[in-house]
């Protein structure tokens, strides 16, 4: 590419990509060009001068002021608009979705083949904000890294982190290779991303209305802040004895759930809440896989929740997870190991199935 | 059919939490874009706020579009310049402004970067970019900060495509030579200096 003018520059899509994140391999790179052509250096300096001039952020513009505003705007928005609460889908994509829709009476689920069929959701994206900070921890301990918006992040030895200075749009990526432990500050319209080569995770700093009037015939959940747990009330004199309902609890870190029976129905036990035992004292290592056949990682899983996983051992006997699942939702934990083992997982009462190509 | 075409289309046929989510997944850009006219954040918020309400309340009137950003970032700036109108009660868009700031140039992470050079270069840069005509310098910022098609830089600013061309072309020529001139006659005097 022949570098004429500060346009050429402009239009060139490393060199975008260099003045907007700053990457380490593109600062290499435009450092050795420059070197291999130092009659365009004075260019070149005018092409970042340039960039800097268009592209800079208004007077007054800071992060808090961003999310102030959008804060305000949504709250506006909600009451405007007033939905019949039902819970935020498009927090979630595919998966977590079709998770909190169960929570609304009504869904049948009398064949065993009732149950609800969850995707697996998409992958995460290209990062596209102002700059770009880039961390590798080259020593035995882990490195705590204060991320822009203040949550932390303990790096583990041999790992590497990299994320945008400022948190753009509506959500916070940070991009792993390797390990690291995080704590994330709730966000109102922000989900936090970790996303690494082979999977995505998503924390979502959302709370919750549940609204459950006897007059009405549909309860529901919306999401707005907090972690996510759902528990539906299941009245002893429901007059209707044909719908079975089906619902989930995700847990919340500091909280013990409780396996619930439907009373008067001994036959129908449902998964109303999911206990995991002595849930203060899960020890953090519990839950970070490396290399682990997945049969053992679902073992885990019956033993602390309390439901039953059943698969094709045989297909899946090759399948291994790499993966860190703590502190997140129990079928959060679902959603990413199949994801991992290219599998799709299927819910019927307490019984979770799995099913997919396997690794063989 | 992309996400963002369902968000669109499920807002239409009724959905509020598909409104809120375009609303949240394009905020940060239509603040920045907005506050670029010179108008401070709760202004904007204020058009911003306006432009999603009525969308809500129109949304049964409202056809799908190409492209959500386009059709957001139009509607922003015809209110912003709109707004601008009753409150200076003046005739022409003209007197919109259009914000260039002035930046330190510097760059923590790129060390090899010379600080000094650079910084000489911003300021003279800086200057002629503010002689120019506020609508080159929308038509810069668009089509590489936003990094849109000269044909969405045409859309959202309201005018044809050669002449959304003609800005930006005109704008680089004036950057072209203007800074070649006083650096050519700064290292000329360098040199006589050093001499």
């Amino acid at each position: 590419m022949n570098f004429e003018s500060v346009e050429d520059f402009l239009e060139d899509d490393r060199f975008r990509k260099w003045v907007l994140h700053h990457r380490k391999e593109d600062d290499a790179y435009w450092k050795e060009w420059a070197e291999a052509h130092p009659e365009k250096k004075e260019l070149l300096y005018q092409a970042i001068a340039a960039w800097q001039l268009i592209s800079e952020a208004p007077a007054g513009w800071s992060e808090s002021i961003v999310r102030e505003r959008q804060a305000a705007l949504l709250r506006k928005l909600e009451q405007q608009s007033r939905p019949p609460s039902f819970l935020s889908k498009y927090r979630y994509y595919a998966a977590a979705a079709i998770l909190l829709i169960i929570s609304v009476i009504g869904i049948e689920f009398s064949t065993p083949d009732g149950g609800i069929f969850f995707r697996t959701p998409d992958r995460g994206l290209e990062p596209s904000a102002d700059k770009w900070m880039e961390y590798s921890n080259t020593t035995t301990v882990p490195l705590l890294i204060n991320l822009p918006d203040g949550s932390s992040v303990l790096l583990s030895p041999a790992s590497e982190l990299q994320y945008a200075r400022q948190f753009t749009g509506s959500d916070r990526s940070v991009y792993l290779k390797g390990e690291a432990f995080f704590e994330v500050v709730k966000n109102v319209g922000s989900p936090f991303y970790v996303r690494t080569s082979r999977l995505t995770t998503k924390v979502l700093g959302t709370s919750f209305r549940v609204r459950s009037f006897e007059a009405e015939e549909t309860a529901s959940v919306k999401v707005t802040t907090g972690e996510v747990e759902v528990s539906p009330v299941i009245e002893e004199h429901a007059i209707d004895q044909q719908s079975e309902i089906s619902s989930m609890i995700m847990l919340s870190k500091h909280e013990e759930a409780i396996l619930q029976q439907q009373p008067g129905t001994p036959d129908r036990t449902i998964i109303s809440e999911v206990r995991a035992v002595n849930a203060q004292l899960i020890d953090e290592e519990m839950y970070r896989f490396r290399f682990t056949p997945v049969s053992e990682v679902f073992g885990l899983l019956q033993e602390v929740y309390n439901v039953r996983i059943s698969y094709d051992a045989d297909k899946f006997s090759g399948c291994s997870l790499t993966a860190s699942l703590e502190d997140m939702p129990f079928l959060k934990k679902l959603e990413l190991i199949c994801e991992s083992i290219d599998a799709v997982y299927f819910v019927e009462g307490n019984d979770i199935k799995i099913s997919g190509a396997g690794c063989r | 059919m992309s996400y963002e075409e369902q968000l669109w289309l499920d807002f239409r046929t009724g959905d509020p939490q598909a409104l809120a989510r375009i609303a949240e997944d394009y905020f940060r850009s239509l603040l920045r874009y907005g506050m670029k006219f010179g108008m401070d954040a709760a202004d904007v918020e204020d058009c911003i706020q306006d432009l999603f309400m009525d969308l809500w309340q129109n949304r049964l009137r409202i056809n799908d579009t190409p492209s959500v950003r386009n059709y957001l970032f139009k509607s922003l700036r015809n209110r912003i310049t709109e707004r601008y109108r009753n409150k200076n009660r003046l005739g022409s868009e003209e007197e919109v402004l259009w914000h260039t700031e002035l930046s330190d140039f510097h760059n923590a992470e790129s060390d090899w970067i010379e600080k000094e050079k650079l910084h000489a270069v911003g300021m003279l840069l800086h200057t002629h970019i503010e002689e120019l005509p506020r609508r080159e310098k929308e038509a810069l910022y668009l089509r590489y900060y936003e990094n849109l098609t000269i044909q969405e830089v045409a859309e959202i600013m309201g005018v044809n495509r050669q002449s959304a061309a003609n800005f930006l072309q005109k704008a680089l020529v004036k950057l072209r030579r203007k800074y070649c001139f006083p650096v050519i006659l700064l290292l000329s005097a360098v040199y006589f200096f050093y001499k």
